[in-house]
């Protein structure tokens, strides 16, 4: 079995350690702001959009008039200050919503020095209708802190942005790369069944 | 054309001044990275050009005012060719580098052989005196400083890079490459190509190919910073010098007349920093500044790098300008 246990271990190298940031279970406190048009009204505020709705572990930001301009974003800070260690990449497990027409949004992780580290996610990743998961890797500003994390927004990031952006988010985490689709996973875990199948029977021949 | 080569640096470079001024402004440029994107994951960089063209029309490039008027410069000798310094294709401002009205900037919208005729500050009303000095800064357009190729042009705004040029508005524009000029986003196909790139303004580049790097070179700015910021909404601008500063010594609270710190955010005049494509609030909350959001955790070591994007946001709805004062943080 020993090679067996060596592809086991270089499969669970090439998916690193997922380490949630935000699971959406409980978006609305004291440690959330919403801003631009995704906000209630009147500078930035704990409360959101009247159209966004918190589900069970998951966030709809919704509505005709959620923008994905750069100004319009959700903001979470963290209670304390907290590190992704050597993780690059960002896991969203999202869906497009069906009135989505956003193109795109972004994740940024702000360190406690101001300084960012930003993944774009191509709305088209995501399934329309039922959740499914994207990567994207970090592009980190210089001396970004990834061992101090002070908040996470979520941005259509364009300037001016005026498409509708209808997303819901089920989990934001730090990945050190990205995670094979379940299709690959049943192809790695194929091969290794077949493997183990073509071992045995070498085995009672031999025998 | 500032396109050129080198990064962040200050050298000392001999540049021809007048004997009025008894040192070299230092040339050096600046190297922005501009984040990639795809047509359908556009990725937009901001940022703010804090140095300055060197002229190149003929003719006195800066001088002593000999007489003036509120809209108006005269350079007795100055051997400027008329109209070469309103021209659109290659325009030009005025700095005073002297007396009352040291770091403000104006347009040339005509000039004579001597007389410039300038707008957007009342040189009467800034305290200017035969004797003070000024010089002419070219001011740059889509087309000189980005012409056709620099970016990705498109048969529309959703196909090409768009850029978005930031003062006191927003404006968008593409290289449209079926027209062959540079558009507005919206409205008109009208060739915008001459549109300038006022001092002090923000760039946006909404990216939609790969990454690149932007490398700008000018020459460093010589007087303190002496800009009008909305005294309602949002002014789009830099902190005025290629060097960092903290925001605590931007000290904004005391820089802009008339700015408001409060206790909570949501009564006090804010400013904004983009970082990685996003904007970061603070407020001064009357003794120190704080994030507009969160904790309120002392901000003033925050630092912004030179060329960083920065927005004031001032509240209420009075009418007019304050003026952004900041001295030089640097000598020669």
């Amino acid at each position: 079995m020993k090679s067996l246990k060596v592809i086991l271990f270089s499969v669970l190298a090439t998916t690193g350690f997922s380490q949630v940031i935000q699971d959406f279970s409980a978006v609305i406190n004291a440690n959330t702001f919403f801003y631009g048009t995704w906000e209630a009204g009147g500078g930035s505020s704990v409360n959101p959009n009247a159209s966004f709705v918190q589900g069970a572990g998951v966030y709809d930001i919704t509505g005709a008039t959620a923008n994905n301009s750069d100004l319009s974003k959700i903001e979470f800070f963290f209670s304390s200050p907290f590190s992704i260690g050597s993780n690059g990449f960002l896991e969203v497990a999202a869906q497009a919503l069906t009135l989505n027409a956003a193109p795109s949004f972004q994740v940024v992780l702000v360190d406690t020095s101001a300084v960012t580290a930003t993944a774009t996610f191509n709305a088209s990743s995501f399934l329309v209708g039922s959740y499914s998961t994207a990567y994207s890797a970090l592009t980190m500003g210089g001396g970004f802190n990834a061992a101090s994390i002070d908040s996470m927004i979520i941005t259509g990031a364009i300037p001016s942005g005026t498409a509708r952006f209808n997303f819901s988010f089920d989990k934001i985490s730090a990945v050190a790369s990205p995670i094979p689709e379940p299709s690959t996973y049943a192809a790695i875990f194929g091969a290794l069944a077949l493997g183990l199948v073509v071992w045995r029977r070498r085995s009672f021949t031999q025998a | 054309m500032k396109k050129s080569s080198i990064i962040l640096f200050l050298a000392l470079a001999g540049i021809p001044c007048a004997a009025d001024t008894a040192y070299s402004p230092p040339v050096g440029g600046m190297t922005f990275t501009v984040n990639g994107g795809t047509v359908v994951a556009p990725v937009t960089t901001w940022f703010a050009v804090p140095v300055l063209d060197e002229p190149l029309a003929s003719g006195a490039g800066r001088g002593k005012i000999t007489s003036f008027t509120s809209g108006s410069i005269t350079l007795t000798g100055a051997g400027w060719t008329s109209g070469a310094l309103s021209n659109a294709a290659f325009p030009y401002a005025v700095r005073l580098l002297s007396g009352a009205g040291e770091g403000a900037t104006l347009s040339v919208s005509a000039n004579t052989t001597d007389t410039l005729t300038v707008s957007g500050r009342d040189l009467v009303q800034l305290g200017v005196v035969v004797g003070d000095v000024f010089q002419l800064v070219p001011v740059d357009t889509l087309n000189t400083l980005f012409g056709p190729d620099t970016f990705l042009g498109g048969v529309d705004a959703n196909s090409a890079d768009v850029i978005t040029l930031s003062s006191s508005v927003q404006l968008a524009y593409y290289y449209n490459t079926t027209l062959g000029h540079w558009v507005r986003t919206t409205g008109p196909t009208t060739d915008r190509g001459n549109t300038p790139i006022p001092l002090g303004s923000v760039i946006a580049v909404t990216r939609k190919s790969g990454g690149m790097t932007l490398r700008i070179v000018g020459r460093v700015p010589e007087t303190k910073v002496n800009a009008l910021v909305a005294n309602a909404g949002s002014t789009y601008t830099h902190t005025g010098f290629p060097t960092n500063v903290t925001i605590g010594s931007l000290a904004l609270q005391t820089a802009i007349p008339g700015w408001v710190s409060a206790s909570v955010a949501d009564n006090a005049d804010m400013l904004a920093v983009n970082v990685g494509g996003t904007w970061l609030n603070y407020f001064h909350n009357g003794t120190n500044w704080q994030r507009t959001t969160g904790p309120a955790t002392n901000r003033d070591s925050i630092v912004i790098n030179a060329g960083t994007a920065v927005q004031f946001f001032k509240r209420g709805s009075a009418s007019g300008s304050a003026v952004f004062t900041r001295l030089r943080p640097y000598s020669f």
